[in-house]
């Protein structure tokens, strides 16, 4: 029974006749039937076919014809080079009273122009004579406007092979395009996004609300909400977070990206913007679709800075086909940017990005539910604590949370190439990996400077100082209820003066040091420059960055800056800049306050 | 020794079935060709329907003849109609030998999967060469089959589809002949398959 018959590809004959051609020992051998149905199982998937004996009666051959399979794609799949003869089985076979199928039509063209009994027709006389079984998909490779048919149900529901016969009443349960056909075979595992269950159940309400309440938002004469846009640091997640729920809800995404969409010949842009669209739209015509446009800053400039027409064109053309979407369509667009002063504000009426979802950087809770998913996939020590690596790694965003993973399976690698002793990634790792990833929102950021770690007990004396600054520093940060209770609000600057010399700086240091936070040193060097406006700028950065982690960090994080060395010039430029130092301290005094 | 009365009779059966579609086959033939004229005509008035449908009689010298625009498109569908009538008379013919083909096949088949315990698979695929083998023949049926299938289905979706547009319909009859230039050699295959079992169907 072992014999292995040589795979031959089929004859043109015999194409979408789902014969399998046997020479007459191997028939006899199997116990097959001449016209009766066999199933032959392959490496990749087995398929129904009917035994034949080959034209010149030789034996040691297969030429099977693949219509009807578990596969949809079955010539590029069953690339077998030989087939043992017990892999071939010979099968009983029932006529089928009723059978339920799932049609896959070409286009969607094809879909509206053939009509319900036509295609009817024409599935009618694909499937006349053919043996089917459950689940399993006829590839119909002629020109016909059918491609493939998938079997739902077939009544008698039989383990044997059915029969399809001209009595045989067939029910079409659903129609579905090509593109959505291989859309839902995609299959991609779920992705996992940990800490963004309020942002993720927006999206999806967003999404899922034009798809199941469509008489309800009828009724009520509003049009569906049909735009978000995600705003977030970089890193934070936000293509991921639409990945995910994209392919939660089942919705098809069609990516948009800048620089795809810019052409160098005028126009080209906004053509190759309205094609996306169309094809977003033709999609949506058969399932829920999801029109993904990252980094829209780049797309959608603020008109009045950029003074060239190209590209105020594209801004307009995206303007104009935002307010196109038809509110009926099941079309969804989501656009993301870290940037979202950059953008058009047109763009971000409602009616176009009807909601506004900001992913800030991850909070304590959230870092921690960031890192268990993360451990939970690597093979790690008992001793690797995600709460305590939550502790640690304020202002660490996503991106570097997986960065850090990464590097500590990558240190754990290493060591198991030296000893070989232990394969698991210990907390020794994730700490050797945390001096190396440094949060990205900190980088290439003005003020920002590294440094050696100070403890209190490296400085000698001083007392009393280092207990008010531990009272107003570290104290809000550690016993933040106990300051709530008590009704105090914390204290938001310290000014520490003195004589050069005298640890300021070292005193910042030891405080940053305890409390695990980032430090920004701003001297008067960095922020004055001859242009107007330039320094307040500067320092609206800082702030903004310094404040991206204070506010959303649950542990907050706190900016230090080196005020001391800072008030001297300021003195000094006084004379020189007059009202300038006026607006810059006010922007400075505002953001403290 | 019930082996050979079987044997003979899906034989006889098989002979019986390729004595019946011969002359299908012509009917089918001629059908087709007596459609062509009628798929001219019909896509002429296409045609001039098009046109009358364009001009602007006001203009023309004939603007004295009230409501002629009317009248001619009047006149023009019923010719098309009519002539769809003829069509669709020649279609039903079509269906008629589908369907006499798929029943005579259908027959033979049936009394194969009766007999075929007691036939064995070495007789089935036993041929000479006067007489083709049975699993030969019941391929070749099959084929048949199919084709007569396949081509009424189409050429019944072609007008179907042509009945909104008249330039679908004026272009009825490339359609048509690109229908029959697909099908021509599944048309030969049939042809080829009735000589190779002449022989066979004489040998009574």
């Amino acid at each position: 029974m072992d014999t292995v018959l040589k795979c031959l590809p089929s004859n043109p004959d015999d194409h979408c006749s789902q014969r399998c051609r046997l020479g007459p020992k191997a028939m006899a051998l199997i116990g097959a039937k001449v016209g009766f149905p066999v199933l032959v199982s392959l490496q990749s998937g087995s398929c129904l076919c009917t035994a034949w004996p080959r034209r010149d009666l030789c034996d040691g051959f297969v030429q099977a014809d693949y219509m009807c399979s578990t596969s949809h794609k079955p010539m590029a799949v069953f690339k077998d080079t030989g087939i043992c003869l017990n892999q071939i089985k010979s099968m009983a076979s029932t006529k089928l009273r009723k059978v339920s199928v799932k049609v896959v039509v070409r286009s969607l063209d094809v879909k509206r122009a053939t009509s319900e009994a036509a295609l009817l027709e024409t599935v009618r006389d694909l499937l006349r004579n053919v043996f089917v079984l459950n689940d399993y998909v006829l590839s119909v490779n002629a020109d016909s406007p059918v491609v493939h048919i998938e079997i739902l149900d077939t009544d008698p529901a039989t383990s044997n092979a059915g029969l399809i016969t001209g009595k045989t009443s067939i029910v079409i349960k659903e129609v579905i395009t090509l593109e959505w056909y291989k859309h839902k075979l995609q299959e991609a595992p779920q992705l996992k996004v940990a800490a963004m269950d309020d942002t993720c159940a927006s999206l999806k309400e967003i999404i899922h609300m034009p798809l199941h309440y469509p008489e309800t938002m009828h009724k009520l004469g509003l049009p569906c909400p049909k735009g978000v846009l995600l705003i977030g640091p970089p890193g934070v997640g936000k293509t991921l977070l639409v990945k995910a729920v994209a392919r939660e809800v089942g919705a098809y995404v069609i990516g948009l990206s800048g620089p795809a969409i810019h052409g160098s010949r005028p126009g080209e842009s906004e053509e190759n913007l309205r094609k996306i669209f169309e094809k977003a739209r033709e999609a949506a015509c058969s399932g829920p679709a999801l029109l993904f446009i990252d980094e829209v800053d780049a797309l959608c400039p603020k008109r009045g800075h950029s003074n060239s027409a190209p590209e105020n064109r594209v801004v307009a053309q995206l303007l104009t086909l935002m307010d196109g979407i038809d509110s009926d369509n099941k079309m969804v667009t989501v656009a993301a940017t870290s940037r979202p002063d950059a953008i058009d504000p047109a763009l971000r009426r409602p009616g176009r990005f009807d909601r506004e979802v900001i992913i800030g950087t991850p909070t304590h809770k959230q870092r921690q539910a960031i890192l268990e998913m993360m451990i939970s996939n690597m093979p790690t020590d008992r001793d690797v604590d995600a709460a305590a690596l939550a502790d640690v790694t304020v202002g660490y965003v996503g991106a570097d949370l997986t960065a850090l993973c990464r590097d500590a399976a990558m240190q754990a690698v290493l060591q198991a190439s030296l000893d070989s002793l232990c394969n698991l990634v210990s907390r020794a790792h994730f700490y050797e990996a945390f001096k190396r990833i440094r949060p990205s929102s900190a980088r290439s950021s003005i003020g920002r400077v590294e440094f050696k770690p100070v403890h209190w007990e490296h400085i000698g004396g001083l007392e009393d100082i280092k207990h008010k600054l531990r009272q107003s520093i570290e104290w809000p940060m550690k016993y933040p209820e106990a300051f709530s209770r008590m009704g105090l609000t914390p204290p938001k600057g310290v000014l520490l003066y003195g004589p050069p010399g005298c640890a300021k700086t070292t005193l910042v240091k030891a405080v940053a040091t305890s409390c695990h936070c980032s430090f920004f040193s701003i001297s008067a060097a960095d922020l004055f420059s001859p242009y107007v406006g330039d320094s307040e700028k500067t320092l609206a950065q800082v702030s903004n960055r310094c404040s991206d982690k204070r506010g959303l960090a649950l542990q907050p994080l706190f900016s230090l800056m080196k005020l001391m060395p800072w008030w001297g010039p300021d003195q000094k430029v006084e004379q020189d800049l007059g009202s300038r130092k006026g607006s810059f301290l006010f922007s400075l005094m505002s953001w403290m306050a | 020794m019930s082996e050979k009365p079987a044997f003979v009779s899906v034989q006889q059966s098989l002979r019986k079935s390729f004595d019946a579609i011969e002359p299908l086959h012509e009917e089918w033939n001629n059908t087709l060709l007596e459609c062509n004229p009628h798929l001219t005509s019909l896509s002429n008035l296409a045609e001039q329907l098009q046109a009358c449908q364009r001009v602007l009689f006001k203009k023309t010298p004939l603007s004295s003849f009230i409501n002629l625009q009317e009248h001619l498109r009047f006149k023009l569908q019923a010719a098309m109609e009519f002539n769809l009538e003829i069509l669709n008379q020649k279609l039903s013919t079509l269906q008629r030998i589908r369907d006499s083909v798929s029943q005579v096949v259908g027959s033979v088949l049936y009394m194969y999967e009766t007999s075929i315990e007691k036939i064995g698979l070495e007789a089935i695929l036993e041929r000479s060469s006067l007489c083709p083998s049975i699993a030969d023949m019941l391929e070749w049926l099959q084929d048949i089959e199919k084709h007569y299938r396949n081509q009424y289905l189409q050429r019944k979706l072609l007008l179907q589809v042509c009945g909104g547009h008249l330039s679908d319909i004026q272009a009825l009859p490339q359609s048509w002949a690109k229908q029959r230039d697909a099908a021509s050699s599944k048309q030969q295959h049939v042809e080829d398959i009735l000589l190779s079992v002449s022989f066979f169907r004489m040998s009574t």
